[in-house]
């Protein structure tokens, strides 16, 4: 009797999850059936899938730009900020984390405050920086921005992960007569996959997903995929703007990610969540 | 070590202090040249009459603080803006609560549960907007009419209608559901790490002195996520305070000014209105404010007895 | 972990190979014994229509003095933010697009605005367009006006002719045809709004009516002999806001949101609706959701006793960067005038459905808006002449909507309007 009980209840709550399931996935529905859609299609119901393949959407898209070598730029600008800010983010986490006293205390407040400013208040300044240093229009000065605006959430992450890391891991290495080098990069650094995962996932999502400084930055073929949803506006937000376009151009812009997504899921989602992030 | 007993370079370069220099060396540097300095620049900018183009500026004390008290426009922008981060922080943190419980449970649904939770994370707010902005849209004539709008009517609720987005007293809650529904995924995500870390020894002894499922998710779950709890609020306060994109894109401040909050203020003063000068003072008064809130959040939370 | 490795690279590979196949395409250099054989320079434009034809004038450009022009658009909605960053950060295109308006003056300050006052070009444009691109006391001029753009209403040529219905020669016979569209039980509504419509609305009629009744209205605002708050002023708004969205003549709860532009040309387009706002840089947009080939004209909105009149603003011009020096400075000034040479002149204005500012450009106009031509009139008239702290505060006549009574609405215009007469009095003592 208690066995069948519960089974029922299990049952129960897997048939309620399936109305949130529809709500959470229902305006990803919308975002590709619709992109396959003519505007008029679209306004008469946007709910119905789409009466046959109509293809012009995603045509028009890749006429207007060139597709690949954008994902490249994408690619090399995602790629090259989270490598260089995984590897500098966890080697700062790992001294403040792993060292006590005044110094490192105001050192890490130092730059974990930076994650309460609003980025609009530096945008101009940085710019400046960057043109001044003669960055503009190439991939390490916009690389090199990612890595600054990530790195207090990525001190934060490595300093409350190696800080409630096992101290006798550090005093084993200690007796072995290892350097601080070997017994960063042959135990600790492993050990925080759950952490760079969190960080990869959050702050590639984020790169990926700027609009701003990419434009701001680089010139037209140095670009990165999301700022093209732009070109579609129309005229400007909302004078003449071509819903179905604009949704094949997101669904493009999204593809790829969505892919990584699935291909790194392991490592991902299940990187973050069996790891245990401790803050 | 023996060979340079007075601390030749090699000694230098092992020793303890100087590696700990190396390992924070790089993310200073880029940290200190492109975050801290531009930083200062935008101080310095707040006390200047700088309109964002012209070469020279003039240092004008606390003028632009004073005129940002002065201005009536501002105060309109704070209610918005609290009551935006308030409902939007305070929705995320119970419903992201309940999705991680869910998340949590194993059953044969819960890949497709975590896919369809951890998917909308990876929509940008500028794809969002759009997205939301047509779902939202109003009634046109019988056969045009946006998707939220058509769902109803065809669900034979068509006396529900209206302007979502258009009506002052809907629009800030219509902002923090298509928040909800692209940020419940990174919440819960952190909640998730968090309570798979609880040892499952707790649970079982609950089962033995017969509490159950609410109870345990009480006095075991709840209790015992404060670190991730504590993360979750400060981001979400200070993302909610952060929010451009997305509210730019779905209704620009309108109607009026129903969901004008600070940030959409700050850029259409410093980029549009030329007042760079004023935009960064009133950028600086959000970030002490966020700094206090974090600051009592934190205290809060302590007391409620998180190992920090 | 290391399978995920390998896929991630193989898909990176197969990306760098399909990202190079797409990025082996460069120009080839024709004529390299020219003087400025090997100097390029940039144009930053807004037009998405005009993006061809612009690449066109600059392929010809270098086949005639090698100059190599590299055209850019740059999307309205991010094009002055792209600009002003540009310009803080000491990297200002050769060539850019701007409007004439409030933001010229802090351009010109700056140094990012070369003077262009003794262009050879100059006499040619039209003297009160010229005005308009004027910000200094001393007359320099340091943009260059490309087109005059105008506002009208269109109509959709079928509706017109079953309800039996002509163009209103002023305002009586426009209500009248206003009655009549409302009757015709096929639309749902006698006219239709897109984006931003209501604020244009009042450009029309303010021109229309209120210019025509008191064509001092500024200088009397200024004088303090009238307020903004005028009998003229408050029956242009009574009409619009109340009257017509009381009889439901048009759209009016969805009038005020931002994004029904290309929603509204379909419903116009499809005869749902008779009559529309549109201005001269929406037809690109309307002809291309124009599948069912429907027929439209237009008309100006019509004043109590005429047909009204169509306001010509200047409505974009060019500009060369002020900080550009040596031979790009020199190129910039060569594609300037190359730019402005009658035969491009007009290739630019046909491209973005525009009229031109300059005497001897006579554009192809579509006959869609070509008898608006008969209805120009001083562009010295108009919201666009008011302080800027009005203009921000036009869309506030929204509120008179979400009132309930007819009381609430009147009482909510006169706020409207006394809020208004408030804020351009404080501008003038500043």
């Amino acid at each position: 009797m208690k066995i069948t009980g519960k089974k029922i209840k299990k049952s129960a709550v897997t048939l309620l999850m399936i109305p949130v399931i529809v709500i959470m996935v229902f305006p990803l529905y919308l975002l590709v059936t619709n992109s396959f859609k003519t505007i008029r299609e679209f306004y008469a119901n946007p709910l119905s899938l789409p009466s046959r393949l109509y293809l012009d959407n995603f045509k028009y898209v890749l006429e207007k730009q060139k597709y690949f070598s954008l994902l490249l730029n994408n690619v090399i600008i995602v790629f090259g900020s989270i490598a260089l800010l995984v590897l500098f983010g966890a080697m700062a986490g790992y001294v403040l984390g792993r060292s006590r006293g005044r110094v490192m205390r105001i050192l890490y407040s130092y730059v974990v405050l930076g994650i309460t400013l609003p980025t609009y208040t530096m945008l101009l300044p940085q710019l400046k920086l960057i043109v001044g240093m003669g960055l503009k229009n190439t991939y390490i000065g916009i690389i090199l921005y990612y890595v600054a605006s990530g790195m207090p959430m990525a001190i934060f992450l490595f300093n409350g992960f190696f800080s409630t890391a096992p101290k006798d891991l550090e005093e084993a290495a200690k007796l072995d007569g290892c350097s601080l080098y070997r017994a960063f990069f042959q135990i600790f650094f492993p050990l925080s996959v759950a952490t760079i995962a969190t960080l990869v996932l959050i702050q590639s999502i984020s790169i990926w997903n700027d609009t701003t400084m990419p434009v701001l930055l680089l010139q037209a073929k140095k670009r990165t995929l999301m700022p093209t949803l732009q070109n579609f506006y129309g005229r400007m937000m909302g004078q003449g703007t071509r819903w179905e376009r604009i949704y094949a151009d997101a669904v493009l812009c999204m593809l790829p990610m969505i892919v990584l997504f699935f291909a790194s899921n392991r490592f991902l989602i299940q990187g973050v969540s069996e790891g245990a992030l401790k803050g | 070590m023996a060979k340079h007993k007075k601390g030749g370079f090699a000694a230098i370069v092992t020793s303890d202090k100087f590696a700990q220099a190396v390992f924070l060396f790089p993310a200073y540097l880029i940290f200190t040249v492109l975050f801290f300095i531009p930083v200062l620049t935008s101080v310095y900018y707040s006390f200047t009459d700088w309109n964002g183009i012209t070469t020279q500026t003039n240092w004008v004390w606390f003028k632009n603080y004073a005129d940002m008290f002065r201005n009536p426009d501002i105060f309109s922008t704070i209610p918005v803006t609290i009551y935006y981060a308030v409902l939007n922080s305070v929705t995320l943190i119970f419903v992201a609560f309940f999705v991680a419980l869910t998340l949590n449970r194993k059953s044969r649904i819960t890949t497709v549960l975590r896919i369809s939770f951890f998917m909308p994370m990876l929509v940008s707010g500028i794809i969002v907007g759009f997205l939301f902005k047509e779902f939202y849209s109003p009634v046109i004539s019988d056969g045009n009419m946006g998707t939220l709008n058509r769902l109803l009517t065809s669900l034979g609720l068509g006396g529900l209608t209206q302007n979502w987005l258009g009506n002052k007293s809907t629009v800030i809650m219509m902002i923090v559901i298509t928040g909800v529904w692209n940020q419940v995924g990174q919440t819960a995500l952190i909640y998730l790490a968090n309570m798979q870390s609880i040892p499952k020894e707790l649970y079982e002894a609950a089962i033995i002195d017969g509490a159950g499922y609410w109870r345990q998710t009480y006095h075991i779950t709840w209790k015992l996520i404060s670190p991730s709890l504590r993360i979750n609020l400060i981001l979400l306060i200070i993302n909610s305070l952060k929010t451009y994109d997305m509210i730019a894109l779905l209704t620009g401040g309108g109607p009026g000014t129903a969901s004008k909050v600070i940030n959409l203020w700050i850029v259409e003063r410093s980029i549009g209105g030329y007042e760079v000068g004023l935009g960064c003072a009133m950028s600086m008064v959000v970030t002490i404010f966020a700094f206090a809130l974090v600051t009592v959040t934190q205290k809060l939370l302590t007391k409620r007895g998180a190992d920090i | 972990m290391k399978t995920m490795f390998k896929k991630l690279l193989a898909a990176f590979l197969c990306v760098s190979f399909l990202a190079l196949g797409a990025s082996c395409d460069g120009k080839t250099p024709s004529s390299g014994n020219k003087e400025y054989a090997g100097t390029n320079i940039e144009l930053l434009h807004f037009w998405v229509d005009a993006q061809d034809t612009l690449e066109e004038i600059a392929d010809n450009f270098y086949d005639e003095t090698g100059i190599e022009v590299e055209v850019v658009f740059s999307p309205v909605a991010s094009h002055l933010t792209d600009l002003t960053t540009r310009i803080q950060t000491d990297d200002i295109p050769e060539v850019f697009t701007m409007w004439p308006g409030p933001t010229v003056p802090p351009y010109i300050e700056s140094g990012a605005l070369a003077e262009l006052t003794d262009c050879e070009w100059v006499k040619r444009v039209d003297q009160s367009t010229l005005d308009q691109c004027i910000y200094s006391q001393s007359g320099e001029l340091y943009i260059a006006p490309v087109n005059t753009a105008f506002m009208g209403l269109a109509y959709n040529e079928q509706v017109f002719a079953r309800n039996n219905l002509t163009v209103p020669k002023n305002m009586a016979e426009f209500e009248q045809i206003l009655a009549t569209l409302k009757a015709d039980t096929q639309l749902a509504y006698p006219i239709i709004m897109g984006s931003d419509c209501l604020a244009n609305y009042v450009y029309l009629s303010a021109i229309s009516n209120l210019y025509q009744k008191m064509p001092d209205f500024n200088e009397q605002v200024n004088a303090g002999t009238t307020t903004f708050a005028n009998e003229a002023m408050t029956a242009v708004y009574e009409k619009i806001y109340i009257d017509w969205a009381e009889k439901g003549y048009y759209n009016y709860d969805t009038a005020v949101s931002t994004d029904r532009m290309s929603k509204a040309a379909i419903e116009f387009l499809d005869g749902n609706a008779g009559i529309m706002r549109i201005g001269g840089w929406d037809i690109s947009i309307l002809e291309e959701l124009n599948e069912k080939h429907t027929t439209y004209k237009m008309f100006p909105f019509p004043a109590e006793d005429n047909a009204g009149s169509v306001l010509a603003a200047a409505g974009e011009a060019f500009a060369v960067s002020g900080t550009a020096t040596g031979k790009k400075k020199e190129a910039a000034m060569l594609f300037l005038d190359y730019l402005m040479k009658a035969e491009n002149n007009a290739k630019i204005c046909k491209a973005i459905d525009s009229l031109s500012p300059l005497n001897d450009v006579s554009v192809d106009a579509d006959p869609i808006f070509a008898s608006l031509q008969n209805y120009l009139d001083q562009p010295t008239k108009g919201w666009n002449t008011w302080p800027v702290a009005v203009q921000n505060k036009l869309g506030d006549a929204a509120d008179i909507f979400a009132a309930k009574t007819l009381e609430a609405k009147k009482s909510a215009l006169a706020s409207f309007l006394n809020n208004m007469q408030t804020i351009w009095m404080e501008t003038l003592e500043n």
